[in-house]
């Protein structure tokens, strides 16, 4: 980073509105497209027919809605459906007529060419919906200039470099201030480019902070329009996203601090880079070369999300897919085809980047009341609850609906078939062995219905259950007898055998998952699986933390599934203590009585 | 020719804008009849995004739907449905 001028007195401080939360210190990257020509106050003349622009115009019209389409399957891929709802009302923009009606009339009646017709109509269409009081609903104008823009690109066969391409030319990171952002210009921001966003219009929800939010970018918007003229093109500037405010000339206090928050921010995400580079290739394993299989948490990234598990972070597996993914922010249950192509983009995207046989474990759908999907309340009813953490929640629901479960296996089993992965299936909050015995019957069937259709199927698919609950705990030889497997979901299992809810800050120490009776639990769950060779892993919060990991080790456990990018960071953990160190461990820390002193016990032991 | 008519409050939070709006039309232009929208003085085709989002109709707001032709009244349906379920939204 270079300071290009730090005097000694405070510079100015501009207000605006705190976005996006954290702080940046780099060299200003001013961007403020050239809007393409054709403006509708420069009306010119076509030396084309009225028949050939409008031809040009339908056909600009049509390319740009279906460029915006893809990018809207892309980035709802990606990102979130929100950003790819608008790129979708965008594309509907372009193909309404009431835009485009009134642009061939002025092509037609005052021989205009399609661009400069066709912005005329837009820049009408976009200052009525700036008018309108509703500020959500003005900021569609903005969205129509947008499009108008891609249309314009087209007619004139003009290609300028996008943002993200001008940003990767950059040597260093930048702040990157502009007039607005577009969704366009915002859907490929990456966070290694750009240390904060500066925008001169727009409040906490304009796309430029929904975007930062999300990529975790520091942002202030709303700055002004005056205050551009006083943000030059690489001279080093601060921001505050928390306070949001951006700081001129930065006096050298002023700069350490920002330095210092921001070297905060990135510590953690810079670490785990560096640890992922060092051991992506490495497979989990303790110091002594007892394999540990070291897996990843996804659900709702989609195929991209998959793909970064294995290539990014090193993923030997995934241990848990969250389906729940396919109905959030939806009105109707997806039918069988529709879970299939979701399944299988996702089931490719990790073909693709793991070793042949990989496994992949789906947790089948995990609703309940304590996370209502509208999907679901379609078919079974409000799901609102007096206690829903003890409710009408996870293989309950299937087993009250069996036609959910049954067309949800079968459009994963034949996703598996379709990519070739070595598909592994559980069932979540399993408390009796009649519930499992149901579920398995579901699975048979399912299984056998497609044999018959000829369906292609992966040659065999293990079955198994996530232990959450304590009835699953006692039960555990009597499961580990029937089931292929067991993944402990160490977050429910906590909250159910303290009886405390986890997200109540008010009963402190009391969810943890250190605490002796969780530790023993997860003991008898392993002795179970054990007497019928059966293999445990977790997949709950705790075998991603690399203190807590090594002595789910200790314990018996085989497997550790977590988010992505916590997976270094274990591997490394791991490959510090002999198998025989870690049971050692175990053993000790079993027989203690509480939370403290498992917590002193741990400290010493792993120091 | 049949015609249909109802009129409804947006529930969800930010009433018709760019996600509920597209949903909203592309859920009307499945259906041949003619489709208005009607929101304090102003009315809009409901085929037309422009037009519904320049209704200015945010959460809260009162909106009739006004529907004439043979599938009249299986288009007021869908519509109403839509604008029941929040489009799908959660707030």
């Amino acid at each position: 980073m270079t300071a290009l001028q730090t005097p000694e007195s405070s510079g100015a401080v501009i207000p605006g509105v705190a976005a996006s939360p954290g702080a940046a210190l780099g060299p200003i990257f001013l961007y403020i497209p050239e809007r393409t020509q054709a403006s509708p106050d420069a009306p010119k003349r076509s030396s084309r027919s009225a028949e050939e622009e409008r031809a040009a115009l339908q056909q600009a019209l049509a390319e740009a809605s279906a460029e915006l389409m893809t990018l809207s399957a892309q980035v709802g891929q990606q990102m979130s459906q929100d950003e790819a709802g608008i790129f979708e009302a965008q594309a509907m923009m372009l193909q309404d007529p009431t835009l485009s009606e009134p642009a061939e009339q002025l092509i037609q009646s005052e021989g205009l060419d399609a661009a400069t017709a066709i912005a005329r109509a837009a820049e009408e269409q976009a200052r009525q919906l700036e008018a309108l009081e509703n500020e959500v609903l003005a900021a569609r104008g903005a969205d129509l200039r947008d499009a108008l823009q891609r249309v314009l690109r087209l007619l004139h066969g003009a290609a300028a470099p996008d943002l993200a391409e001008q940003l990767a030319a950059q040597r260093a990171p930048v702040v990157l201030v502009a007039r607005d952002l577009t969704p366009s210009d915002t859907a490929r921001l990456r966070q290694e480019q750009v240390l904060g966003i500066c925008t001169a219009l727009g409040g906490p929800t304009a796309h430029a902070a929904i975007l930062a939010r999300a990529l975790g970018i520091p942002a202030v918007t709303g700055v002004g329009e005056a205050a551009l003229a006083s943000l030059q093109n690489g001279v080093e500037v601060g921001l505050d996203g928390s306070r949001g405010e951006i700081y001129l000339t930065p006096s050298p206090d002023l700069r350490a601090r920002l330095l210092n928050e921001m070297r905060q921010q990135q510590g953690d995400t810079k670490q785990r880079m560096t640890h992922a580079a060092a051991w992506r290739q490495r497979s989990g394993a303790t110091a002594d070369g007892h394999p540990i299989l070291i897996a990843a948490n996804i659900g709702s990234g989609g195929p991209e999300e998959a793909r970064a598990a294995v290539q990014t972070w090193g993923a030997e597996g995934v241990g848990l897919l969250r389906t729940e993914f396919l109905l959030a922010e939806r009105p109707t249950l997806p039918d069988e085809q529709e879970q299939y192509e979701q399944y299988k983009a996702i089931f490719h995207a990790f073909a693709s980047q793991a070793p042949t046989g990989a496994p992949l474990v789906v947790r089948t759908l995990d609703a309940g009341a304590d996370k209502p999907l509208p999907a679901l309340e379609a078919v079974i009813g409000e799901m609102s609850e007096e206690n829903p953490a003890l409710g009408l929640r996870g293989i309950r629901i299937h087993l009250a609906y069996p036609d959910l479960l049954r067309i949800q296996i079968r459009a994963l089993l034949r996703a598996a078939g379709a990519a070739g992965v070595a598909l592994h299936l559980m069932f979540p909050m399993i408390a009796t062995i009649d519930e499992w015995r149901q579920a398995r019957a579901i699975f048979d069937a399912a299984w056998q219905a497609l044999q018959q259709e000829r369906v292609l199927l992966p040659a065999q698919v293990p079955v198994g259950i996530m232990v959450e609950t304590p009835a699953a705990v006692l039960l555990a030889e009597s499961l580990a007898r029937e089931a292929a497997f067991f993944s402990i979901g160490t977050n429910d299992l906590t909250q159910y055998v303290l009886a405390a809810d986890r997200l109540n800050g008010r009963l402190g120490a009391l969810y943890n998952v250190l605490q002796p009776a969780v530790l023993r639990a997860i003991a008898q769950i392993v002795q179970g699986a054990r007497a019928h060779g059966r293999p445990v892993a977790v997949c709950g919060e705790a075998a991603g933390d690399s203190n807590v990991a090594p002595l789910l080790v200790g314990l018996g456990v085989e497997e550790l599934s977590m988010v992505p990018a916590s997976i270094p960071l274990v591997k490394e953990a791991l490959s510090r203590y002999s198998t025989e160190r870690l049971v050692s461990l175990a053993a000790s820390v079993l027989p203690l009585d509480t939370l403290e002193e498992v917590r002193s016990w741990l400290n010493a032991a792993m120091r | 020719m049949a015609s249909a008519e109802t009129t409804l409050t947006l529930l969800n939070k930010v009433g018709l804008h760019a996600r509920p709006a597209s949903k909203f039309v592309q859920t009307a232009a499945r259906f041949s009849s003619t489709i208005t929208v009607v929101c304090g003085a102003r009315q809009a085709n409901a085929k037309s995004i422009l037009q519904v989002l320049g209704l200015g109709a945010g959460g809260g707001a009162e909106v009739t739907l006004q529907a004439d032709g043979a599938d009249a009244e299986a288009a007021i349906a869908a519509l109403q449905q839509l604008i029941e379920e929040r489009f799908g939204e959660s707030e």
